[in-house]
């Protein structure tokens, strides 16, 4: 590989970082394209909602974990009610 | 960039390098209080001044967050070394004891290791640009300036590796002189890190043997031994192999590895590094960057060990990891400028490099509790870490100082499920709660009482007895409910960077509440 080429590579996977992360950024993303914004993070919240009950589901389900489950799903939903509500962190 | 060395003793872009940190790291130190464990070190601080000894009991508070295991009944810390509480204790001493003088002398450590950085770099390869770069990039991490802006260990441990580190490149008879009695120190700030930076240096010390006699070698290691040996026993380092489990290391190491690619050095340029071809003709400096990869390597392997998994364990690396990242763009811009600007711009202002190729490749760690205005998500964390220092944070800790120290008599007590520590050093009140195991006093109910939204477990996995004796309240009948405006976040002002918020939350959020006793009741 010449090493214009090489360069030329370097710089195409640089360029596409960072407009990959640019879409991603709460205050580029989420202001150029809300909506994709903010199904992106419902999405994540739904895998960690799934992922948080099978974790649980794993362990004895003592007093201290029932606590404990109860807790972080009234903190998943209070998260997804600010998505909802179009308040994520950057408005 | 001009990598020639010109000689200049004073560099300008050093002298501006050093302002811009001084700015990042002093301004509005104590803008927001001491959270859970910095307060651990400040009540001990206090209680050194006071006694002469790092107690964990004052006649009327309890320190303790491991259900008293960190001491014995005559109440002298064991479960964490003394330096960096001695440390706090002088500045107090000096300062009076505030926020900023428990903060200062850590936040000037890591001041001062920027000009290690710097000076390490181009006394090793002459190259004054890579030097630069590296206190830049360095100064400009906002991982790194949360660390070195808490008032504990973090901010020394870095200044120490980086009067560590160039013995293993160089063990000359000086070089050593400063290293050994550094690497005791750090032993004596935290052990663990140290465990984790020795395990790193091992394997340096066997690439350079040729530079090694096995009478210096035999040298350094009993001198090292005299540093640490008085630790070993009067930290009871022994007594805590029960909390090993080394079936966990394995998912640590993993754990640890993706947190030091999310937040030091971007996965892209350590395979890069790691890849560049043999054939290839090798970049001045270039040993030096794979050595200190070797060096991280070895100490994300043995920190692993350790009984939990902290990012702050791996604060030593954030220095190195710089001058790593540094090296990549200067080797960028002598080949490609285009590309290197590109570089430059990602490392400066964003942390997309970091995390962007992490998430495609599904193996980045963001706990799910992260909203998307923290370091886990992509972001320009120097934006979010001004917008914190000059708009402020609705602290959890500071809103229950407050409160408490509007409302309550000296004297009260307070029970809080969690944060009992910053409340024990900012307030009058007597305060249990926390992971302290209290004696029981049956028939007398506290005057305060905070249930945090978080509950934390106990080692054993069960409720601690702050929660139960909670629980057992009839607060609704006997306690006046007051809801604070600030948000309940677990932890206040932690630097880890997957824990720490920037922004403060809108609405709907759980508020701070506080529960005080009705008169008569």
């Amino acid at each position: 590989m010449t090493r214009r080429a090489r360069g030329f590579l370097l710089g195409a996977g640089l360029a596409l970082v960072l407009l990959d992360g640019a879409v991603r950024t709460p205050e580029v993303g989420g202001r150029l394209s809300p909506a994709v914004f903010i199904n992106r993070e419902m999405r994540r919240l739904d895998g960690e909602r799934l992922r948080l009950e099978t974790a649980y589901a794993g362990v004895p389900l003592t007093e201290a974990w029932r606590l404990r489950l109860a807790e972080d799903l009234a903190e998943l939903e209070r998260m997804r009610a600010r998505l909802y509500a179009g308040s994520s962190d950057h408005p | 960039m001009n990598s020639a060395d010109s000689g200049k003793r004073i560099d300008g872009w050093l002298i501006a390098i050093l302002a811009a940190a001084a700015f990042l790291l002093f301004f509005r130190l104590d803008h927001r209080p001491f959270w859970q464990d910095e307060a651990e070190t400040a009540c001990l601080a206090r209680n050194v001044l006071r006694f002469g000894l790092p107690l964990a009991f004052d006649g009327v508070n309890l320190v303790s967050q491991e259900e008293n295991r960190e001491f014995g009944p005559d109440h002298v810390w064991r479960w964490s070394p003394w330096l960096q509480i001695y440390l706090m204790a002088a500045s107090f001493r000096i300062g009076g004891e505030t926020t900023l003088a428990g903060r200062l002398p850590f936040a000037f450590c890591g001041w001062l290791t920027l000009w290690l950085v710097y000076r390490w770099v181009r006394r090793l390869s002459g190259d004054v640009a890579w030097a630069r770069w590296s206190a830049a990039l360095l100064a400009l991490s906002v991982p790194f300036l949360l660390f070195a802006r808490q008032g504990r260990y973090t901010g020394p441990a870095m200044l120490l590796t980086m009067l560590i580190v160039p013995a293993a490149f160089r063990p000359s008879r000086a070089a050593l002189a400063v290293a050994l009695p550094a690497l005791g120190a750090l032993f004596h700030l935290n052990y663990i890190v140290f465990a984790g930076l020795l395990g790193g240096l091992l394997p340096l010390v066997w690439l350079e043997r040729r530079q090694w006699t096995w009478l210096r070698l035999a040298a350094a290691a009993t001198v090292l031994a005299l540093f640490i040996a008085p630790g070993i026993a009067g930290y009871h380092i022994g007594s805590r192999a029960g909390l090993m489990d080394w079936s966990m290391a394995p998912v640590r190491l993993q754990r640890n590895l993706v947190d030091v690619l999310q937040f030091a050095l971007p996965l892209p340029l350590a395979a890069a590094v790691l890849l560049r071809g043999r054939t290839e003709p090798g970049a001045t400096g270039e040993p030096i960057v794979r050595r200190l990869l070797i060096l991280v390597a070895g100490s994300l392997l043995t920190v692993s060990l350790a009984p939990r998994e902290y990012f702050r364990y791996l604060v030593p690396l954030l220095p190195l990891c710089a001058i790593v990242c540094a090296w990549c763009l200067r080797t960028l811009w002598a080949a490609h400028r285009a590309p290197a600007v590109l570089l430059g711009v990602l490392l400066v202002f964003t942390n997309w490099l970091h995390v962007v190729p992490l998430d495609r490749a599904h193996v980045y760690h963001r706990p799910w509790h992260n909203d998307p205005a923290m370091l886990t998500a992509p972001n320009f964390p120097m934006k979010l870490f001004l917008t914190e220092l000059c708009r402020g944070y609705p602290d959890v800790h500071a809103a229950a100082i407050a409160r408490l120290n509007e409302a309550a008599r000296p004297g009260d007590t307070v029970l809080a499920t969690y944060g009992d520590l910053p409340l024990q050093f900012y307030t009058r009140c007597r305060v249990t709660g926390g992971f302290q195991r209290p004696e029981p006093e049956p028939g007398i109910e506290p005057d305060w009482v905070i249930v945090r939204r978080r509950t934390f477990l106990t080692r054993d996995n069960d409720l601690p007895a702050s929660r139960r004796q909670a629980d057992a309240l009839e607060l609704e009948r006997d306690y006046e409910r007051i809801v604070l405006p600030a948000p309940d976040d677990p932890f206040g002002n932690r630097p880890d960077p997957a824990q720490h918020r920037f922004l403060p939350p809108r609405e709907p959020f759980e508020h701070l509440v506080l529960y005080r006793r009705k008169e008569g009741a």
